[in-house]
């Protein structure tokens, strides 16, 4: 006989993980399955920095409700997630970037986001590996940065895991595991990130590649997570290549410096020449950081939607399948939101917020072209 | 000109640039080191060397022969290596033809107090003292696996030292077909530690054994054995270890050469998988440093258009991996030899981690994100040979620079401010 659970959570990353935990928490028998292992996703190979974004107010809302889930976690379990309150600083390097910091900062104080805006003077004398002539940026005081893979299986505790069980197929509250085997229950959840569209073939997402590198140990070089405005423009903007950049302190002393967009199908390997714009792009920021060993470098697929929201919630094409995909570049921060959101859905729970900007069904309404 | 670039001024690569420039191609050969030698022929320059080194050191000076020494290559895309060098930062170099020597290292396998001072490799400890660390008076115990014991007892003994033993793990029976076999297969000396005979012969020899553990304060006191029953404990000030070596595939993997068992897989021309790409040495199999200079002559003739001559060194070369063969198979690894390490015992030396955390994951990729094991400054360089031996995980996939490297070095001097 096979075993009959509540809920099927189909991809142990960070969104599933967070998913599967609501759900449990919530009294239901949840087993969580993965074709590899929790968090060797794009999960594994991410940053960790939890950001309150404003690129609409539906991502503002997503993130801000999942960064304060973050810092309630992250605080009971610091050690576990290697949590690190070290906040975000949005650089800016000319007057037009000035401005958008001013506004940047009215709209997170409507939102009750504590932020501070620095002149050129106090960023430098916060962050003074930053080049000297940048004009001051935007300190979000509460952002802070977790460890992925730590904190994916820090979610799971408690939960039943199949590891090295992949799904080939999801039928009606039912799913087909690569040895043949069926599972059954009433709730299927699609939790595959970049890779949800092999088994749910109409998500448009698609996997946009990144790069990191992560460096030897130089303590105290950076104390926040440093990010150029510019990069909002480089998540924003669906061009086939660019750079941005972006530093994140770790606790060991050591950077992850990164970020790259490009859409490349999923050919993992280290493209030189976007990992060069990128190095380069860091040090027009850091000139100091080209002194800073690098040991190694890597790649990961953001798992992008046409809008860039998520998809999360009922998928009635097929009956009991829910979608809990398509977070991009912010899966790690909006996670938790997500997971919130998905069992408010299932358990017809007033919702934390509005769902209805992330419904996935809203591809459905309005087929991208 | 045919431009052949060799990386690996080892035996191999020496032999292959010889034999390419005499081929009429235009050779530049790099190596990290600050001389040629390679591991065995590793020489500081001040004392004379022996003999036949000295032929290869003169051979090397063909006018088409370009040496550069310091140099690092830290990544390959075809038809460039991006090259590190301790003079000028980075460089990129070009090549037609690119012949890949970059032989092998150690297999270090931690036991508990492996990480006192005064516990090391045996490669390195052969090359420290080659370097000038005075080892005079001083007791050291040889131990692992291999016919580069007796060459490193042989070199710290010639240097003062009192080798209070050698403890080959291979059983006595392996040895003396070992023996015997390398007798019938080469009457000459195959490997150069026969040389340093008159040294280690009186250093007493314990085939079958292997350590247990080092003890000390601030650096190693005692050294216990182990042959699986009996044990027994010596003092000593220094441990000098090494259970054989494993070849160094990053390059060749990152090129996209392909591997097979960790081997790049190369044809009869020492041809890798990709057209433009040849290999030679310990890369293709660990056979000793004749079989390395073959390799290389073979390489280095077929990548400069004369292959017809390399046919020559068929009979030799079958001779010398029938050798390797029974090299590999008289000192393979006992699997007693899993136990070495406790559950204390630090496997990642970077991030601090113990065979108990590591054993109970299941491959390095989980190691890697539940433990941070390999994820430290030698990015696994130094324990996940280990852990592929202890716990057969398979290696990670190799990811650019192979060498840490300065981030400005990583940035193609074209690229501007990087702004899209
Ligand atoms: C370079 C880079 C940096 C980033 N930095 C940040 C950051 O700082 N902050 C932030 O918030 N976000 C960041 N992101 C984005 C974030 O990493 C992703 O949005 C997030 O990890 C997505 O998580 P996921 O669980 O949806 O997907 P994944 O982590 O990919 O998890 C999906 C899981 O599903 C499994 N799976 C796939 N197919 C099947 C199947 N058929 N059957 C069973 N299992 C299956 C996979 O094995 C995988 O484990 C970054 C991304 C990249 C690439
Ligand atoms: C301690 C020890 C003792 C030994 N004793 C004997 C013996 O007695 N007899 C015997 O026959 N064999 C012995 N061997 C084996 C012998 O070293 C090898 O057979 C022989 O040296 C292999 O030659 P090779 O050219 O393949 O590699 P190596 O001699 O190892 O040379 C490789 C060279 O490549 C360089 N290199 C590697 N990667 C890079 C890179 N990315 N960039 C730039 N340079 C690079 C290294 O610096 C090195 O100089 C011993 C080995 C060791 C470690």
């Amino acid at each position: 006989m096979t075993p009959k659970y509540d809920a099927i959570v189909i991809g142990a990353g960070i969104v599933g993980a967070a998913c599967a935990r609501e759900l449990h928490q919530a009294g239901m028998n949840v087993v969580a399955l993965d074709a590899f292992k929790v968090g060797c996703g794009t999960t594994g190979g991410s940053m960790g920095h939890v950001v309150v974004m404003d690129d609409s107010d539906a991502q503002l809302h997503l993130t801000s409700l999942s960064r304060d889930l973050w810092k309630n976690l992250a605080e009971e379990h610091a050690e576990a997630v290697e949590y690190n309150p070290c906040g975000t600083i949005w650089v800016a390097a000319d007057e037009e970037e000035m401005e958008a910091v001013h506004s940047k900062a009215r709209n997170y104080l409507d939102h009750d986001i504590s932020v501070q805006v620095l002149d050129a003077s106090s960023l430098y004398s916060l962050e003074p590996n930053l080049r000297e002539d940048l004009k001051g940026g935007l300190r979000v005081v509460d952002d802070c940065v977790i460890y992925p893979p730590y904190s994916s299986r820090l979610l799971l505790e408690g939960i039943e895991l199949r590891e090295n069980s992949r799904v080939t197929r999801i039928l009606p509250h039912q799913i087909q595991l690569e040895d043949g085997t069926t599972l059954e229950s009433d709730i299927v959840i699609n939790a595959c990130g970049a890779a949800a569209p092999q088994i749910t073939p109409e998500l448009p997402i698609q996997p946009r590649k990144g790069h990191l590198v992560i460096t030897d140990r130089y303590p105290e070089f950076c104390r926040h997570q440093l990010v150029e405005l510019g990069y909002l423009k480089s998540a924003h903007k669906m061009e086939k290549e660019s750079v941005a950049f972006n530093i994140q302190p770790r606790l060991s002393g050591q950077y992850l410096v990164g970020s790259s967009r490009e859409f490349a199908g999923w050919d993992d390997g280290v493209n030189r020449s976007v990992l060069g714009r990128m190095l380069s792009r860091a040090c027009h920021y850091m000139p100091k950081l080209k002194d800073l060993m690098a040991l190694r470098s890597w790649t990961g697929f953001r798992p992008a939607t046409p809008d860039k929201l998520p998809l999360i919630g009922q998928w009635p094409q097929v009956a009991g399948l829910y979608i809990a995909a398509g977070h991009e570049g912010l899966g790690i921060t909006s996670s938790l939101g997500t997971a919130r959101l998905l069992a408010d859905e299932i358990l017809g729970r007033k919702p934390a917020i509005d769902p209805a900007p992330y419904r996935a069904t809203r591809i459905l309404e309005n087929p991208p072209e | 000109m045919t431009k052949v670039v060799v990386v690996g001024a080892g035996p191999a690569g020496m032999a292959a640039s010889w034999q390419s420039a005499r081929s009429g191609a235009e050779v530049t050969l790099l190596d990290a080191n600050p001389r040629a030698g390679g591991q065995i022929w590793r020489h500081t320059g001040a004392s004379p060397v022996p003999p036949k080194i000295r032929v290869w050191l003169k051979r090397l000076e063909h006018p088409h022969i370009n040496l550069r020494f310091g140099c690092s290559v830290i990544d390959i895309q075809d038809p460039i290596l991006k090259v590190h060098s301790e003079a000028g930062g980075l460089e990129e170099v070009s090549f037609d033809q690119l012949i890949l020597a970059p032989g092998a290292q150690e297999l270090l396998i931690p036991f508990p107090g492996w990480t006192l001072p005064n516990v090391m490799g045996a490669g390195g400890a052969l090359a420290l003292v080659k370097g000038g660390m005075p080892v005079k008076g001083l007791r050291i115990l040889v131990a692992g696996s291999g016919p580069l014991l007796f060459a490193v007892a042989g070199n710290l003994a010639k240097a003062g030292a009192k080798i209070i033993g050698i403890a080959e793990q291979a059983t006595w029976w392996s040895l003396v077909k070992f023996g015997m076999g390398t007798t019938l297969l080469n009457p000459a000396k195959l490997w150069e530690g026969v040389g340093y005979a008159r040294h280690y012969l009186p250093s007493p020899f314990f085939p079958g054994t292997w350590i247990m553990e080092a003890q000390g304060d601030s650096q190693v006191r005692e050294i216990t054995l182990t042959n699986g029953s009996r044990r027994r404990t010596f003092e000593c000030d220094l441990v000098a270890c090494g259970y054989g070596l494993v070849p160094s595939s990053s390059l060749a993997e990152l090129a996209g050469c392909h591997q097979e068992n960790n081997l790049t897989v190369a044809d009869r021309f020492q041809r890798t998988s990709v057209e433009n790409i040849f290999c030679a040495g310990e890369i293709t199999g660990i056979g000793g440093v004749e079989l390395a200079i073959t390799e290389g002559e073979i390489a280095g003739l077929a990548a400069s258009g004369s292959e017809t001559r390399a046919g020559a060194y068929v009979t030799r070369l079958k001779k010398q991996r029938k050798f390797s063969r029974l090299l590999n198979r008289s000192f393979s690894l006992r699997d007693q030899l899993k136990n070495m390490p406790d559950e204390n015992t630090i496997i990642c030396r970077c991030e601090d981690i113990t065979y108990g955390q590591l054993k109970r994951l299941e491959d390095q990729c989980s190691a890697k994100l539940y433990t941070r094991s390999g994820m430290g400054p030698c990015q696994g360089r130094m324990c996940a040979n280990a852990l592929k031996f202890l716990l057969g995980w398979e290696l990670n996939k190799v990811r650019p620079p192979i060498f840490p490297a300065r981030i400005g070095d990583l940035i193609s001097k074209s690229i501007g401010n990087g702004s899209a």
